[in-house]
């Protein structure tokens, strides 16, 4: 069979365990694509998360070439400061784009094709085994689903709104934050802000939720709800809801 | 297989007397970029995401302080291990926090953070806090 439509772990599961090299692609448009070499994963891409390239261009200037894999930055495993920040988007890429095509909604439907005569995009840097990608995964599920369910509830793709007036006269922002904060407007979700910036959706998701617990940012109210009241300690209590601040705990999403 | 650049960091940290476990960090996620020094009987996933809780903790204390500066390092003692904490940024969007697990019996805490602090000046910088910049937004 050409086409196969089993959930996408338990095909991942068997190509990672028989050793396989190639591409593993999902149509669809939440589709896309899981780079293997010898069982390991080595790139993941998907439609709905920014790829490496942008980042890395805005955090270290132009990227290589594709098939340039002998000079890209990290081959040399030197440690450098451009070669980090390359190893980081590539890795951070994979997991954020293994996140939307293993997670959601059921994946039995969606179409998959493995080619083995495809050969995998490694971008020069070492893979990682299919159990350390699934834990990964399923650590970044945790954290999505705290910010779920915290007092403001937050996804990739909940709309956003400054905080009017801030009740602090002062205060500090990382340059990512204020990367984020310069471009809220109009209809902007976490989602919309790491395509413009180029950053992967799961870490602006908790950058903008760290936003929230600021009180910079809030979530868009729907249009039958009354507006926030204009005064600076309302806005700042409209932004974070009962007692404390919205927060997420990285050790609560690893378990015991 | 290329080895991973967070190795080369990490293979400098290794020279630290009394050296157990050293791992590389993003802060913003809490992934897990790199790590060395595997031991059974210290959790990586466990200590990687309670040093990032930590510094997510201390970044949002920073800011609400407007402290004109961001974490440079934390450590904390344990009876029987120090564990160090050193962000750097090897960009300016990027922060990486290094942990380093070491042998209380045999490490010297003084000489282990200057050590740390010098691992590798082009790669290993502090990002500049953007302190009030938020005034106005």
């Amino acid at each position: 069979m050409y086409f196969q439509r089993e959930p996408l772990v338990v095909r991942l599961r068997r190509l990672a365990e028989a050793g396989r090299t190639g591409v593993l692609r999902v149509s669809g448009d939440d589709g896309g694509a899981i780079h293997l070499s010898e069982g390991a994963i080595v790139y993941a891409e998907s439609r709905r998360t920014p790829g490496p390239g942008t980042l890395f261009a805005r955090l270290a200037g132009p990227g290589p070439e594709p098939g340039d894999a002998d000079t890209a930055p990290g081959t040399g495993g030197t440690g450098s400061a451009r070669d980090l920040a390359w190893a980081y988007t590539v890795r951070e890429a994979t997991f954020d784009a293994a996140l939307e095509l293993l997670s959601g909604r059921p994946r039995y439907g969606l179409q998959q094709r493995f080619r083995d005569s495809e050969p995998p995009t490694a971008h020069g840097l070492p893979g990682l085994s299919l159990a350390e990608l699934l834990a990964e995964v399923e650590r970044r599920r945790n954290l999505v689903r705290q910010m779920a369910e915290s007092p403001v509830p937050l996804t990739a793709d909940t709309p956003l709104v400054r905080v009017p007036d801030l009740a602090a006269p002062r205060m500090q922002v990382s340059a990512l934050q204020w990367a984020l904060l310069i471009r809220i407007g109009g209809t902007a979700t976490p989602r919309t802000l790491a395509w413009e910036i180029g950053h992967s959706v799961f870490a602006t998701t908790l950058e903008v939720f760290r936003l929230v617990a600021l009180g910079f940012l809030t979530v868009a109210r729907p249009a039958a709800e009354p507006a926030p009241r204009p005064d600076a300690a309302a806005a700042r209590s409209d932004a974070v809801p009962g007692d404390g601040r919205p927060m997420v705990s990285f050790l609560r999403a690893v378990g015991r | 297989m290329p080895e991973s650049p967070f190795d080369a960091v990490l293979s400098r940290v290794r020279r630290i007397d009394g050296f157990r476990l050293g791992c590389v960090i993003d802060a913003t996620t809490g992934t897990v970029l790199g790590s060395a020094g595997r031991q059974e009987d210290l959790s990586l996933p466990v200590l990687a995401a309670g040093t990032a809780d930590l510094a997510n903790v201390i970044a949002l204390m920073a800011a609400d302080l407007a402290a004109d500066g961001g974490l440079e390092d934390v450590v904390v003692t344990l009876s029987r291990h120090y564990h160090l904490i050193r962000r750097f940024s090897p960009a300016p969007r990027l922060r990486f926090l290094l942990l380093v697990v070491l042998d209380r019996t045999q490490a010297n805490l003084a000489m282990a953070l200057r050590e740390l602090r010098g691992v590798d000046p082009d790669a290993v910088r502090p990002e500049p806090a953007l302190s009030g910049r938020p005034q106005g937004v």
